[in-house]
This record gives structure tokens, C-alpha cells and sequence, in this order.
């Protein structure tokens, strides 16, 4: 490569990501080992595949002298590496779709990441929210119903599920206009006295609603929101909705929304339970799963015998019965991977998304630019309250709800879109305006785009 | 703006807290539990996919067997009065007697349940269960069998010297294939065929306690082989008075008490031991169960040492229970020189290819009695059996030493009780058969020994 020494400027990027190829192939090798006996066979080369998506996503950032943060890519690929193990294990006639599904995932991660670094125009966001609501709608009149939810579009045989890039139009037009807030100046790290900043900390609730923008804002994710309800997605709903209180709290500083935002969260999921029956019934296979264990929560106890068959250590790739459990590649896949791989690995998984998360925070903290970060905190809002909704519901924590798994679960929207938050988070890192980036972005961009990354475009 | 950041990251950490402890507690603390949960699936596939093993007799006859994977062909060979020991292994019956008890090896997961991470996608895990070789012969079990000839009642066999169980009878018993058919009207049967009666069945022993009776008085010094006592054919313990049916023995030694089962003798030697016969009883194992590879009931054995309970323990009644194995035990440390050996019920196991993974070797159990009063117990139970109560038992060819019991119950007539001995070149061999309601010991039990004494040591 002729410019791999400027390349290198990705370097902790590069050895990680090149760690959790290894890993990839690893677990891609136990498992074709379970199932045809070598290590050396096709689900070596699928889960290295997978793997090496995340390779081409640093070379395409490193081409591009993107300077954002250099962990969150190899975290990201951690998931999604776990995530194509685990479904490959379920479904190896799935395989090859969720391959093309990461690979896709990865050059939307890209392009997103370099928009975002790149100066997103200050409409884009809202633009996003209006064209997602708009698909929302369209779904609700054209859609189609999938396991109760009435979520998916078919365009030619190919289905997706637009509220899953709902979530990214929120949490880019919730940037963008919560970022004129006030509040949102950046003190910098040696800051005065909080008592100081007090009168620039907080904003009431008028304060907010005398901005134009914010009033935009909040018509259009209670729009989102609402539609989302109406297509029975309710698990993606309060995805949404506990996303954006939080980055509301986060820009504005007003306790007083949370708890309103929490009174009023409480009587949606009331009125859920009331006129969605299978709300109700989710709540009751929650509240007391033995109760009915061949019938309404009969998913929730085979993720509970798929726990406690795989104990500490368990069963092995290849020697459990993971499938035993509904909807194993998509809700249940913590559940699912749990049995073979143990508390020891459950345990692991959760630490990789408590490490993508918990540094997509860190990360923001150290951002200067308002709309960066609150950019950066919506993305991780979202991933931080699907992966707890979803991880909790398979482990009898709350309700089960039918969402996926971030990065790992089976499901093209569900991947393109979280990868695409990932990009957006990545984005984020990066300070475009400062002298060095700009020094780069200046500089002609070649080499990078080769071979390897030009199906990217 | 940095410090709300520091807040949803603190709530985040504590999120994955309460996943991390939710997976704790599902893999960790109840895994066990859901693991082998009936009503997990994975307990039933796994039956499905496993060719169970076969379980055998001493000399290799199958007694059940696996003609293909999976619990539907499971098919039971063995004698009839064999099944309740053998049990079922049955796909929503469940699993009872050794079928359960050896279900870890037959199942082929004798180490251990595979949750050994990477190390089981290395290792090939066994779909073959082992097989289980037990102590039983098939031929002492049938002549136990036919001696029994239908009637309820259990029969025992022990080698003395080894504790191998050779045989292990009891009747009524049901079929394992005729189980799912007649499951209701099985449970519903007054006589229970599925219980294990010579392990689990728990009577009043009678005078067959008189032995275990006899060697702690010698023990505690109480009486010995020149000892005379004058028996007047009855004798007051307590409230109540205990004579003997045959009228006053006169002046007679323990083995002569013994061999004519006197009553008032052995109150009389209760009466004398006091407090220290319940704890010399203890000695015996009787409130204890057996340890054996099948399940085996608890005797029963109050620790009361009042005149009353006394003169009831003298001869059996009260509110003592044993099982026939017990008394099959105490009949083997009489024969053994006092030493009690641990009963033994599987020999080997097996792999599929023959390898002997486990292997069974005699062991001492407990030493009840001393090697004298082992002797003076064996001569009044030879006694008994040349001119005493169990004549019936008696035979040319063997050493034979006995003990009758009719011991008096609340559900009818008595039962009829044997418990004894036979001697022949270097074999000590021990037998307790009753048969539940079956009227008097020496008229109804003794007789049947001969014939499982000689198919047991003629043998070989």
C-alpha cells in the first residue's frame, strides 16, 4: 500500500480491530469444528468475513484522515463478530444475508461517519425526522405485519422496518436543535464554581418552548413516537421516547422533564397495556412467568432453561439446543448464544457493550461543539436503552419487548441502522474544526480508495 | 452539560450492574435447577439422543436393555419379581429404582452434566450410556421368586462375606411394558407393586430380632454361653405381661432361647440391658437406612427405654420397623464373626467397548456384635433350625441357622418372617423372606429356604 504510512495514523484502531478479527476467526473456527469436525471450514471463513468488514471500515477512515476516536470501531466489531458467531449457530441458511447486512452496515458507518465529521448541514436533522415520520405513515397505510408489529415495507421483495432509522432522525434532529439551547455551552474542563454557571445550566421548560426549533423538535418526535405506537412497535417506542428525555435532560438540565416525562411514560405504557392486548400480556408473562409457561411466556422460560443449561462455563458451541428458544436469531440472542457460551461469555457481551457505551460518553464529555455532543450522547441514549430493554428482557429483568440485539441480532434494518448510529457516534468524536484535521481535509484524498472499499460508495 | 453526561453514564453502569447480576443468578445460582428442570427440553432431547445403557445380572443376562436410542425401546428381560428393584425409565412416567439411581451412567453423562465450555465442542460427547452389571443372580432370584409363588411378600439374599445382594424379590410386582397402559389402576392397587418391598418395605420384625437381641446382651456381659435362665412361661414388663405360647421353657441357655424363641427370656434380658438395648440396636444400622445403589427405606427404632417399650423391642413389636434387608444384614454379621460388610448391589460399569470404567469392592459396613457373640447367635440359630422353632428350614447337604418370626401387625394376619443362614464350603450365604399376612413363620416362611439355599450354593 503506497500510503500506509500515512495510514498509521490509525494505529490503536488497527491493532484492535485486527484483535477481534483474530477473535472472529477463532470463534468462526470452534464452531465449524462442532459441526463438520476441522477447524478450517466454511464458518471459519464466514465469521472472519464478518470480521474483515471492519478492517475495510478502518481503511476507509484512515483514507480519509478521519481523526475521531479509534475504539469505538473495534468495540462496534466486538458486537457485531459475537452477533454473526451466534447467528451463524442458529441459522447457517442466514449466513450469507447477514454477512451482505454487515458488510452493508459498515459502508453506511462510514459514509455516516465522514457526514457527520464533515459539517452535517444544521436542517439535515430535522429534514431526516420529517422524511422518517413520512415512512411511518406510509408504513401504516402500505405496511406489513410481522410478529404483532405492523413495521415492515416491502419494496420488491425486500422488507425493512423504517422505524429503525426513525431512531437516528431523532437523535440527529434532537442535536441539532436542542444545541441552540443556552444550556449548552461548553464549560471547559478547568471550569469555574458551579454556582457560576448555574444561570446558563438550567432551562425551563418555557424557555425551551420559546424556541421555534425546540417546539419543531418536540411536534415531530411526538409525531415519530406516536406513529411508532400505532404500529404496535411499542418496545421501539419507548426506545425512542426514554432516548430523548434523556437528551433533553442532557441540553437542557431540567430535572422537572424527567419526572413530567416519566409520570407521562407510565401512563403510555398504561394505556398500552389497556388497548394493546399483546402489551398486556407481555407485561403478565413478565410479572410471573411460571404462571403460564407453555403459553404466554413460554419464551421467556426457554430463555431461562437456555441460561441455566449453559452455567458457568457452557455447553460449547455445537453441543446445546439453542434454537429450542422462539425467535432465537433476532429477540433472543443473548438467550440463545448464552447456553453454549456460559456466564463467563453473557457476562463478556454485556462488557462490551458497557465499554462501547460507557466511551461513547467519555467521549462526548471531551467533545466542544454542542451539537457534537449531543449527537454523540443520543446515539449512545439509544444504544444504551435497546441493548438494556433487550438484554433485561432476556433475562426476565423487564418485559420482553421485540427489538434487536445492537450490532449482533439478525435483521438488515436493525444492522444498517445501528451501525449507522455508530458512524454517527464516531462522527462525533472527531473536532472537524480543529487546525490539524482541517489541515488534512485539505490535503487531496487518493489512495484510500481502492479495491477493497469501492463498493462502499 | 459534562456532569448530566456523568449521570446517564452512572445510570448506564448501573444498568449493566443489574444485567450482569440477572445473568449471574440465572446461569449461577438457579442453573442447576433449570438445567435439569423436567420441563426443559433439553432433559427430554437429550434421552432422545442417547442409546441408554443395558443393565445386566452377575453373570451377564440382560435385564433391560436398549434395542435403539431414545427411552421408547427400552425392553425389560429379567424376572418378574426383579422389576421393582430395576424400576422404569419411561418418556413421561419418568424414571424409578435403578433405572433412576443409575440414570447418570445409563444416560452416558457418569462425569459429569457437559457444561465445560470449548472443551465439549473438542471432546466428542459419549451417545452411548455405559452398562451396568449388578450383583444379582438371575437363578437365586428366580428360586426366591417361585417361593414367593405370588404371594405378597419380598425376599432377600445376601453373600455374608462380601455383601454382594444376590438376590432382591418382591411381589407383587407389575411389568414395565404394561406401565403406561395401567398407570392409574397401578397406583391405585392396595397391595403396591411398585414399591421395592425387600429394600423399601418397612414391618414389625418379630422374633427375628431376637438374634440382634441375643449378641448385645452377650456384648454387654449380661449372658454367656454357660448362662441359665429359668424361663415360667411368662414375665411382666411394664403393664403388661408377655408369655410364651408354648407354656414355661423351664431352665434354658441363650442358645436354647433362641432355637424355641422364648419370649420371656429375651423380656427378660430387655428388662436387664435397660437403656443400653435401644443404643446396642442402634449399632445394628436398624434406624438408619442401608447404604445401597437403590433407594432403601429408614428403619424405625424409638430410643424409648421404658419397661413397656423394652418388653416390646424384646420381641419385636412395638414400634419397631425394618426392612427384610436389614434383617438380611443382621443374619450376615451373625455368619461374618459380628462384622457387618456394606451391601452391595452393582458389581461394574461398564463402557460400550467393555472397558470396566467402575468396579465395586467389599467393604465393612459397621461391627455390631464381637466375634463371640456372633458364635453363640450362629449356634442357637443352627439351633433352631435342627430341633427349634425353624425346623422346616432344615437340610441335609448345608449348614444351615435360622430365626422365624410371626410378627403381629394391624392389617390382618401375622406376618411370617425367616431369617437365616447357610453354610458350605467357604459360602456364606444369608436369606430374610416374609410373607406379608402369611400366618405363622415356622409353618409358612421356613420352608421356603431350602429351596433358595440350594439353588444359591449348589450353584457352584
Amino acid at each position: 500500500m503506497t500510503t500506509g504510512g500515512r495510514l498509521c495514523r490509525r494505529d490503536a484502531e488497527r491493532s484492535l480491530v485486527g484483535i477481534v478479527m483474530l477473535l472472529a476467526g477463532i470463534s468462526g473456527a470452534s464452531l465449524s469444528l462442532a459441526r463438520s469436525g476441522s477447524v478450517f471450514g466454511w464458518d471459519t471463513v464466514l465469521c472472519f468475513g464478518a470480521g474483515t468488514a471492519f478492517a475495510a471500515a478502518h481503511l476507509v477512515l484512515s483514507a480519509a484522515r478521519f481523526d475521531g476516536d479509534q475504539v469505538i470501531c473495534a468495540l462496534v466489531a466486538a458486537a457485531a463478530a459475537f452477533g454473526y458467531a451466534s447467528v451463524l449457530r442458529l441459522r447457517a441458511d442466514l449466513a450469507l444475508r447477514q454477512l451482505s447486512f454487515i458488510w452493508m452496515g459498515m459502508g453506511v458507518m462510514a459514509a455516516t461517519a465522514l457526514w457527520q465529521w464533515k459539517g452535517r448541514a444544521p436542517g439535515s436533522g430535522m429534514a431526516l425526522a420529517i422524511g422518517a415520520a413520512a415512512l411511518l405513515l406510509a408504513t401504516l397505510v402500505l405496511g406489513q405485519e410481522r410478529g404483532g408489529a405492523r413495521s415492515w415495507i416491502f419494496i420488491g421483495g425486500m422488507g425493512f422496518q423504517p422505524s429503525e432509522f426513525a431512531k437516528i432522525a431523532c437523535v440527529l434532529a434532537g442535536a441539532d436543535a436542542l444545541s441552540t439551547l443556552p444550556a449548552c455551552e461548553v464549560v471547559p474542563c478547568s471550569s469555574p464554581s458551579p454556582s457560576a454557571s448555574v444561570a446558563t445550566n438550567r432551562v425551563s421548560l418555557s424557555q425551551m418552548w420559546a424556541s421555534r426549533q425546540v417546539r419543531r423538535l418536540f411536534a415531530i418526535w411526538l409525531v415519530i413516537v406516536a406513529f411508532t405506537v400505532l404500529q404496535r412497535d411499542v418496545g421501539t417506542a419507548a426506545i425512542i421516547y426514554i432516548s430523548c428525555v434523556a437528551l433533553v435532560y442532557v441540553a437542557s438540565g431540567n430535572r422537572h422533564v424527567v419526572l413530567g416525562a416519566a409520570g407521562l411514560g407510565a401512563i403510555g405504557v398504561g394505556l398500552a397495556c389497556k388497548f394493546f392486548p399483546h402489551v398486556a400480556a407481555r407485561f403478565a408473562a413478565w410479572s410471573n412467568p411460571w404462571a403460564d409457561a407453555a403459553g404466554s411466556s413460554y419464551q421467556v422460560v426457554q430463555a431461562f432453561y437456555a441460561l441455566g443449561s449453559g452455567g458457568i462455563l457452557g455447553r460449547g458451541y455445537g453441543s446445546g439446543s439453542p434454537w429450542l428458544i422462539p425467535a432465537a436469531p433476532t429477540d433472543m440472542l443473548f438467550a440463545a448464544s448464552a447456553e453454549e457460551i456460559g456466564l463467563a461469555g453473557s457476562v463478556g457481551v454485556i462488557a462490551i457493550y458497557l465499554l462501547l457505551i460507557s466511551h461513547a460518553y467519555a467521549c462526548a464529555m471531551r467533545s466542544r461543539s454542542p451539537r457534537r455532543q449531543l449527537a454523540a450522547v443520543g446515539t449512545a441514549n439509544i444504544l444504551a436503552v435497546q441493548v438494556f430493554v433487550i438484554i433485561g428482557g432476556n433475562l426476565g429483568v423487564l418485559p420482553l419487548t421485540g427489538v434487536t440485539l445492537p450490532f449482533a441480532s439478525y435483521g438488515g434494518s436493525s444492522m444498517v441502522a445501528s451501525l449507522a448510529l455508530a458512524g454517527i457516534l464516531l462522527g462525533s468524536t472527531a473536532e472537524f474544526g480543529s487546525a490539524s484535521a482541517q489541515a488534512v481535509a485539505v490535503a487531496p484524498r487518493g489512495g484510500g480508495s481502492d479495491g477493497s472499499d469501492s463498493d462502499v460508495s | 452539560m459534562n456532569h448530566r453526561i456523568g449521570r446517564l453514564l452512572g445510570a448506564w453502569m448501573v444498568g449493566c450492574a443489574v444485567l450482569a447480576l440477572a445473568a449471574t443468578y440465572y446461569q449461577g445460582v438457579i442453573a442447576d435447577r433449570l438445567a435439569s428442570s423436567p420441563a426443559n427440553p433439553r432433559v427430554a432431547n437429550a434421552e432422545k439422543s442417547v442409546w441408554r445403557g443395558s443393565i445386566l445380572d452377575r453373570n451377564g443376562e440382560i435385564l433391560a436393555e436398549s434395542t435403539e436410542r431414545g427411552l421408547d425401546s427400552r425392553v425389560y428381560r429379567g424376572p418378574g419379581s426383579l422389576a421393582p428393584l430395576v424400576g422404569y425409565a419411561h418418556l413421561t412416567l419418568g424414571k424409578s429404582g435403578l433405572e433412576s439411581a443409575m440414570d447418570p451412567w445409563l444416560a452416558g453423562r457418569g462425569w459429569s452434566y457437559s457444561r465445560i465450555g470449548l472443551l465439549s465442542t473438542i471432546s466428542q460427547q459419549p451417545d452411548r450410556g455405559y452398562s451396568v452389571r449388578l450383583t444379582i443372580d438371575s437363578r437365586t432370584q428366580r428360586a426366591c421368586e417361585a417361593a414367593l409363588a405370588g404371594r405378597r411378600g419380598a425376599a432377600v439374599v445376601v453373600d455374608a462375606a462380601s455383601g454382594e445382594v444376590l438376590a432382591v424379590a418382591s411381589c407383587p410386582w407389575v411389568h414395565p411394558a404394561l406401565l403406561e397402559s395401567a398407570w392409574d389402576t397401578v397406583i391405585a392397587r392396595e397391595d403396591s407393586p411398585l414399591i421395592c418391598r425387600p429394600l423399601a418395605g418397612l414391618y414389625p420384625p418379630g422374633s427375628t430380632i431376637k438374634p440382634a437381641i441375643a449378641g448385645a446382651a452377650v456384648d454387654m456381659g449380661l449372658v454367656g454361653s454357660g448362662t441359665v435362665y429359668d424361663c415360667r412361661g411368662s414375665i411382666r414388663a411394664g403393664g403388661t405381661i408377655i408369655s410364651d405360647a408354648s407354656g414355661a421353657h423351664g431352665n434354658i441357655d441363650l442358645e436354647t432361647a433362641i432355637a424355641l424363641s422364648c419370649n420371656t427370656a429375651f423380656v427378660h434380658l430387655a428388662l436387664e440391658a435397660g437403656p443400653r438395648l435401644p443404643e446396642a440396636l442402634f449399632g445394628f444400622y436398624l434406624s438408619r437406612s442401608l447404604p445401597l445403589e437403590a433407594p432403601t427405606a429408614v428403619g424405625m427404632l424409638s430410643g424409648k427405654a421404658s419397661d413397656d417399650a423394652l418388653g416390646q423391642l424384646a420381641i419385636g413389636q412395638g414400634d419397631l420397623v425394618v426392612t427384610p434387608l436389614h434383617m438380611a444384614m443382621i443374619a450376615a454379621a451373625v455368619v461374618n464373626h459380628g462384622v457387618m460388610m456394606r451391601p452391595r448391589l452393582v458389581a461394574e460399569i461398564r463402557s460400550v467397548g467393555g472397558a470396566v470404567v467402575k468396579r465395586s469392592s467389599p467393604s465393612v459396613l459397621c461391627v455390631p456384635m464381637s466375634a463371640e457373640a456372633a458364635r453363640i447367635v450362629a449356634g442357637g440359630m443352627r439351633d433352631a433350625v435342627e430341633w427349634g422353632t425353624a425346623r422346616a428350614a432344615s437340610l441335609p447337604e448345608y449348614a444351615v441357622g435360622g430365626k422365624t418370626g410371626t410378627a403381629e401387625n394391624p392389617h390382618g394376619a401375622p406376618h411370617a418372617w425367616f431369617v437365616g443362614y447357610a453354610q458350605h464350603a467357604g459360602r456364606k450365604v444369608v436369606l430374610s423372606i416374609i410373607i406379608e399376612n402369611g400366618g405363622s413363620g415356622g409353618q409358612v416362611a421356613a420352608p421356603l429356604a431350602g429351596s433358595i439355599f440350594r439353588a444359591v450354593l449348589s450353584g457352584r
